[in-house]
């Protein structure tokens, strides 16, 4: 389904570095939730990430001892929390709740063509981030992209030219793609979808926030 | 690697004990390899500091749910950095954001493979990185390792945006097959 002519290995590697735009860090996250396709080669990259972090030089902090004591003057409970939030019955995975909330129940559809409705996020980072929800059985509108477009399937599944995508699938359109996907019979099929815009983000921490694939 | 278990060890001793000479120790370890490292991303000094005490405040206080069959303590570290800094760049970027609402925070995944433990997968994943092509090998330091952007890898490296972006494209692809090569090897 996804080999690597489609950029995903550099996708996934994003997403163990960090430095991909927030909404594909989340579809990145909520893929490895719902599919167990690439857990190890992004558990790998992490190891490699972990190994780089040990072999780092070390820069001392400005003040040690306070750094220190700040943490163990905090008398904050410990924590258990972090325990996996409950899926809710829409199936929305965790990752994707900062962006969509909790639920994909009463959200605030718009029908862009008979049998397809969109919800926008807005533009996130420069990527407009969105579910489509299409009718099973009904094409998606036809279109071009300028820029990378990332699919991933939350419920149902598409086919397009490259392929057929069920739930827990990643489709990654390039620029320049004419893109006519048609979902599947059966089901209706439920996506969220972040296209890579155009604008240019830095700041203090700066260089690590683009567009997904920069 | 005899320095990994030691780590992870005094990991569990904070998790279990509470245990502060186990984190000082940690903390006189990672917390200034956390900033190096960050800096070398592109961090300010102060701003890399924050984050890497907001790792290790974590550290003190979740360090229950480090689990050293999963992995070494400087890759759970590594992946409580990287998470850090997403929530911070995100809280800086939109104000409206609830500073209670789950940060991006992925659930934890059901085990990757529970018969390949932390250690071995490090190696593995060193002597895949070893093995890719020294033009390659470059490329995923500059972008994986140093984080930087397609055009900033062009304009530090002379090669063509295009090149660039084909050449990271391949290494990562490589960089997989590697891996799992040797996983297939050692499942026979
Ligand atoms: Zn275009
Ligand atoms: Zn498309």
């Amino acid at each position: 389904m996804e080999k690597n002519v489609t950029g995903m290995d550099e996708l996934l590697a994003g997403y163990a570095a960090g430095t991909l735009s927030y909404p594909a860090q989340a579809l990145v996250g909520a893929h490895l939730e719902l599919s167990d396709l690439n857990r190890g080669y992004v558990s790998s990259l992490e190891s490699l990430g972990g190994v780089s972090l040990g072999d780092a030089d070390p820069v001392a902090l400005s003040d040690r001892d306070t750094s220190l004591s700040a943490i163990f003057d905090d008398e904050t409970p410990f924590s258990n929390d972090n325990e996996p939030i409950a899926n809710d019955s829409t199936g929305l995975p965790q990752s994707l709740r900062s962006i969509v909330g909790n639920s994909m129940e009463g959200l605030p559809w718009k029908a862009l063509l008979p049998g397809v409705k969109e919800c926008k996020f807005g533009e996130i980072d420069g990527c407009a981030t969105s579910l489509l929800w299409v009718r099973a059985g009904r094409a998606m509108p036809s279109h071009t992209h300028h820029g990378t477009e990332l699919t991933l399937v939350l419920q149902g599944g598409f086919r397009d030219d490259d392929g057929h995508y069920v739930a827990g699938d990643v489709a990654f359109a390039d620029d320049d793609v004419d893109h006519k996907p048609i979902a599947d019979e059966g089901e209706d099929c439920i996506c969220f979808a972040v296209t890579a815009g155009r604008l240019e983000l830095t700041g203090p921490v700066g260089r690590w926030f683009a567009p997904f694939m920069r | 690697m005899v320095q990994t278990q030691y780590f992870s060890d005094l990991i569990v001793k904070v998790a279990v004990d509470r245990d502060k000479a186990a984190f000082v120790e940690l903390f006189d370890h990672f917390a200034p390899r956390l900033k190096g490292y960050l800096m070398k991303q592109g961090a300010d000094a102060a701003i890399a500091e924050e984050i890497a005490q907001d790792v290790m405040v974590t550290l003190w206080r979740k360090a229950n749910l480090f689990d050293p069959r999963k992995s070494s303590a400087s890759t759970w570290l590594f992946r409580v950095a990287r998470n850090r800094r997403i929530d911070r760049l995100r809280r800086q970027k939109t104000s409206e954001l609830d500073p209670d609402e789950p940060l991006l925070q992925p659930a934890p995944l059901p085990d990757v493979s529970e018969e390949m433990d932390a250690r071995l997968r490090e190696e593995r994943v060193r002597e895949a990185l070893g093995k890719l092509p020294e033009e390659q090998r470059e490329v995923v330091r500059l972008a994986f390792f140093l984080g930087q952007s397609h055009s900033e890898i062009s304009e530090s490296t002379g090669l063509p945006l295009g090149t660039v972006k084909s050449r990271i494209r391949l290494a990562f692809g490589r960089l997989r097959q590697l891996i799992e090569a040797d996983e297939a090897v050692d499942v026979d």
